[in-house]
């Protein structure tokens, strides 16, 4: 590495950072397109980042246990809408509402990720599509208990909350009285921007657990399973629970970080708003230079930046170059599964080279053994 | 697998066991399942043979799409989830062929012969792709799907479409999200020899051309280019040593896999009588992967019996569902029964065999 | 890490974790409460409405009621504190009063007779309960939920088929 060029060196960067510099160069270009003041854009990104980066934080641990993009988080997001649904049926409101919530969505996001784990670990190899058709179809049970089961068997009361024919949620539920309300806390205002002081310190705190949560037995274990699961089996470590722990782990973060989403939004969008949740924290997370076996805790700030500037912008930009707002609404949606197709297709190049490598590697190690 | 010489010594139990075993108990709950709503349908006033005849017809819309699954199995793809790639290009072939003012039955075969082409060319490209990353194609095979769908979106919106059928009426540009194929070719497989007995109605035309594509397919199998494919899926080095190039095999099954998704998705429009632009191929490929799964395929395994069987069950369950359902038990649950089945019987075959192969 | 002290530790946040819900089930319950300055009939008696109530809660007014007329707070939790200055009559002179009121922990909407309460009343004289409906209260459907902006709706999922 020392001995690169210049040169080199700026292509090596180049070549590592592919998408992140492709999100800066389409963000340098819709930016003054868009016409939006700095103080805007400022307010809204310091908003979303509070809103999303511990969803997007939850993604961490499976990728560290070698479980690819965990699309299971939808489960997560599942649960906490759960625990948002009692809780606002029992009108519980504010932040004890937010605290309860978090606490009860603990359980059903416990139960939720060992199924995903069980599933995952009969899959092995093929973790991500699996996960994928998990989040599908776990949304249709949870379509089932939401709509079918909720009211008639388990106990829902409020009307604000259940349907006006006796059993299932309503569409929309409103989470008013608890609105931002982990936002406003302690909330200061610098030049018209607003910062959610709190829920930033609630992420600093997860930061710190996922960093403190590398150091120890079990996230070494973890790391170990990543990098090679016979080895890792050759050990002594039950690479089985590891991983399913690892699912647990991430289930039960992105059910806090739903709630935390879902105050600051201040409505329950009951049959979609975990649906797309997945895929954007998980292309967020990739346009932040994350791959599939590699991230950091900078790349998920940095692609919560990143990527929701293009989110912000890419409308207005798309309308002033093409004059269809709707251009800039489906160029967004284009370029962040773009995004995650070629982050998927640069990882298994990757791995493929790496296999290929090691091959050649043996076969010349085997040669030169015979020429002995 | 454990394969007894002497059926007859064996006890009933474990008769019963081996027929789960090899039928796959997901399989046989969504079987037993379409049975009983077949059953209860006249019970509870639902026409039997309008319900026969809506599954008919709907077999036959969907069909040749859930076809299109078989060559990229049989080379070891796996599943293809990147079926809106090929549904994209039946789409352009039917937009362009009414943009060029083609009508009637014309213009179903002007939409195939343009499709054709744009097909080849993209699951070429889509074919050298996953030729790049073996072992990863389904994960990648979903996204490209999506991101092909995604760019469309803007595409439907840009490119210089005029025919006033299919654009915005107020803007003059644009395509619309539901063009109707009224005057175009609006079931012109359909009413081909189509039978009519009482309130039982067979759609003749699309069902022979189905057959025919199938019978094409069953036919290409066992060609010696048929043969190699299949080689290829089943044991990659053995093939390669037996001197079948790999890539190019599998570069035509996808080829084929894309193609049969652009007819399949004319048929379908021909059928449903409308083409839906923009979001609508979006998820089309998990409807068709979970038909042939429940068909008996497995991610690595399927013939031709397991489309039909498939297709059959599945449209079965999507007819059946809503109205015997709502006719039982006053509840629409038949979006969350399709969900958890289709869905279950993806997550069935994921699950099973340990690693897919390479 | 023994197994005991393990199963220990375990339980013990199992417990905790409990006793905060529990905690948030009783601290947080949220209450509507309508304050109303209007004449109440209670045992044969009449209290008249006052002139002026302004109402004050945690430093911000929230109600300035004239007779007759009917404020709205809301309260996290079952104690319900308010400032009230009070006008009992035209160019009469106002005096502050800080009150606390209990709130029962089952009711949603909650009226409270201000008149009642300042006399002396006892609860069931000044409190009651508001029977919120669909028709006193808009239902929520009626709010356009706010988006973030996902693109795709979803229910294209799975249009295909079903159609």
């Amino acid at each position: 590495m020392k001995n690169m060029s210049f040169g080199q060196k700026v292509l090596t960067f180049i070549r590592d950072n592919t998408v992140p510099i492709m999100f800066v160069v389409i963000c340098a270009i819709c930016i003054p397109l868009s016409g939006f003041s700095f103080s805007y854009l400022l307010n809204e990104i310091i908003t979303r980042m509070g809103r999303n980066i511990f969803l997007i934080l939850a993604l961490l641990i499976p990728i560290m246990s070698g479980m690819g993009l965990n699309f299971g988080m939808t489960l997560g997001a599942m649960a906490g809408e759960i625990a948002l649904i009692f809780v606002s049926d029992w009108q519980i409101w504010g932040i004890p509402g937010v605290v309860l919530a978090m606490i009860l969505s603990i359980p059903i996001s416990v139960l939720l990720g060992a199924f995903c784990g069980k599933i995952l670990n009969m899959a092995k190899g093929r973790e991500m599509i699996t996960s994928y058709i998990i989040s599908f179809f776990m949304n249709g049970i949870y379509q089932l208990i939401v709509l079918y089961m909720m009211g008639s068997i388990i106990p829902i009361k409020h009307f604000s909350v259940k349907l006006p024919r006796g059993y299932g949620i309503r569409n929309t539920v409103s989470l008013l009285n608890m609105r931002q309300c982990l936002d406003n806390l302690l909330a200061i205002r610098i030049k018209g921007v607003k910062i959610p002081v709190l829920t930033f310190l609630i992420i600093a705190l997860l930061c710190v657990f996922i960093i403190w949560f590398r150091r120890t037995k079990l996230g070494q274990d973890m790391r170990a399973v990543g990098q090679d699961l016979n080895v890792a089996r050759d050990a002594g470590i039950n690479v089985e629970r590891t991983r399913i722990i690892s699912i647990i782990i991430s289930t039960v973060l992105a059910g806090f970080g739903m709630v935390i989403y879902l105050q600051n939004m201040g409505n329950i969008a009951t049959y979609s708003s975990h649906s797309q949740i997945g895929m954007f924290c998980i292309a967020a997370l990739l346009v932040g230079g994350a791959s599939v076996d590699r991230a950091s805790i900078g790349n998920v700030f940095l692609g919560v930046i990143l990527f929701h500037t293009m989110f912000i912008v890419a409308p207005k930009a798309g309308a002033q170059i093409t004059g269809d707002s709707m251009i800039g609404e489906y160029f967004r949606v284009f370029v962040s599964y773009g995004v995650i197709t070629l982050s998927l297709i640069m990882y298994e190049t990757k791995k493929r080279k790496n296999k290929s490598l090691v091959g050649q590697q043996l076969a010349m190690d085997q040669l030169s053994e015979e020429a002995k | 697998m454990y394969e007894p010489l002497d059926k007859s010594s064996l006890t009933l139990r474990e008769r019963i066991s081996g027929f789960v075993n090899s039928f796959g108990l997901p399989r046989l709950i969504i079987a037993a399942f379409l049975l009983v709503l077949y059953i209860a349908a006249p019970f509870v006033g639902a026409g039997f043979w309008i319900q026969i005849s809506n599954t008919i017809n709907r077999f036959s819309w969907n069909a040749i799409m859930v076809l299109a699954m078989v060559p990229m199995i049989h080379s070891g793809c796996g599943l293809n989830f990147g079926l809106p790639l090929g549904i994209i290009s039946g789409l352009l072939g039917a937009t362009l062929s009414i943009e060029f003012g083609f009508t009637g039955p014309m213009s179903f075969l002007m939409a195939i012969l343009i499709a054709t082409p744009i097909a080849i060319l993209l699951g070429v490209v889509y074919g050298w792709l996953l030729n790049k990353i073996k072992g990863g194609e389904m994960m990648i095979a979903t996204y490209v799907g999506f991101s092909s769908v995604s760019f469309m979106c803007m595409m439907w919106l840009l490119l210089p479409y005029h025919s006033p059928t299919m654009v915005w009426g107020f803007a003059g540009k644009g395509l619309r999200t539901t063009i109707s194929l009224e005057g175009f070719y609006d079931k012109v497989l359909a009413n081909f020899l189509q039978i009519n007995i009482g309130t039982l109605s067979i759609p003749t035309g699309t069902l022979l051309f189905f057959a025919l594509l199938a019978f094409a397919m069953w036919a290409f199998l066992h060609t010696k280019t048929g043969t190699a494919m299949t080689a290829v899926g089943s044991n990659p080095t053995f093939a390669k040593a037996a001197g079948v190039n790999v890539d190019k095999m599998r570069l035509l099954s996808v080829v084929l896999s894309t193609w049969l998704a652009a007819i399949g998705i004319l048929v379908y429009e021909q059928g449903f009588g409308f083409i839906q632009l923009y979001m609508a191929p979006f998820y089309m490929a998990l409807p068709a992967v979970s038909a042939i799964l429940i068909g008996g395929a497995s991610v690595n395994k399927a013939s031709i019996a397991n489309v039909i069987i498939g297709t059959f069950l599945f449209q079965g369950i999507v007819t059946m569902t809503p109205t015997v359902m709502n006719n039982m038990i006053h509840m629409d649950m038949s979006e969350v029964i399709r969900v958890v089945a289709s869905q279950g019987m993806i997550l069935y075959a994921l699950t099973r065999k340990t690693e897919a192969t390479k | 890490m023994s197994k005991t002290r393990r199963l220990l530790f375990r339980l013990g946040t199992l417990l905790v974790l409990l006793a905060i819900a529990a905690c948030m089930m009783v601290v947080g319950r949220g209450h509507t409460v309508f304050l109303d300055n209007k004449t109440l009939e209670y045992n044969g008696q009449s209290y008249p409405a006052l002139y002026k109530i302004e109402v004050e809660k945690d430093g911000e007014t929230i109600a300035k009621l004239n007779k007759r007329e009917r404020g709205k707070a809301t309260n996290i939790g079952q104690t319900f504190d308010i400032t009230l200055r009070i006008t009992k009559e035209k160019k009469g002179a106002e005096e502050e009063q800080t009150i606390r009121i209990k709130l029962p922990y089952s009711m949603d909407g909650i009226i409270l007779n201000l008149p009642g309460y300042l006399e002396g009343l006892p609860e069931e004289a000044y409190l009651s309960e508001f029977i919120s409906s669909e028709e006193t209260e808009p239902a929520p459907e009626d709010e356009t939920p706010a988006e973030d902006e996902f693109g795709i709706s979803s229910e294209t999922e799975e249009a295909a088929p079903a159609n």
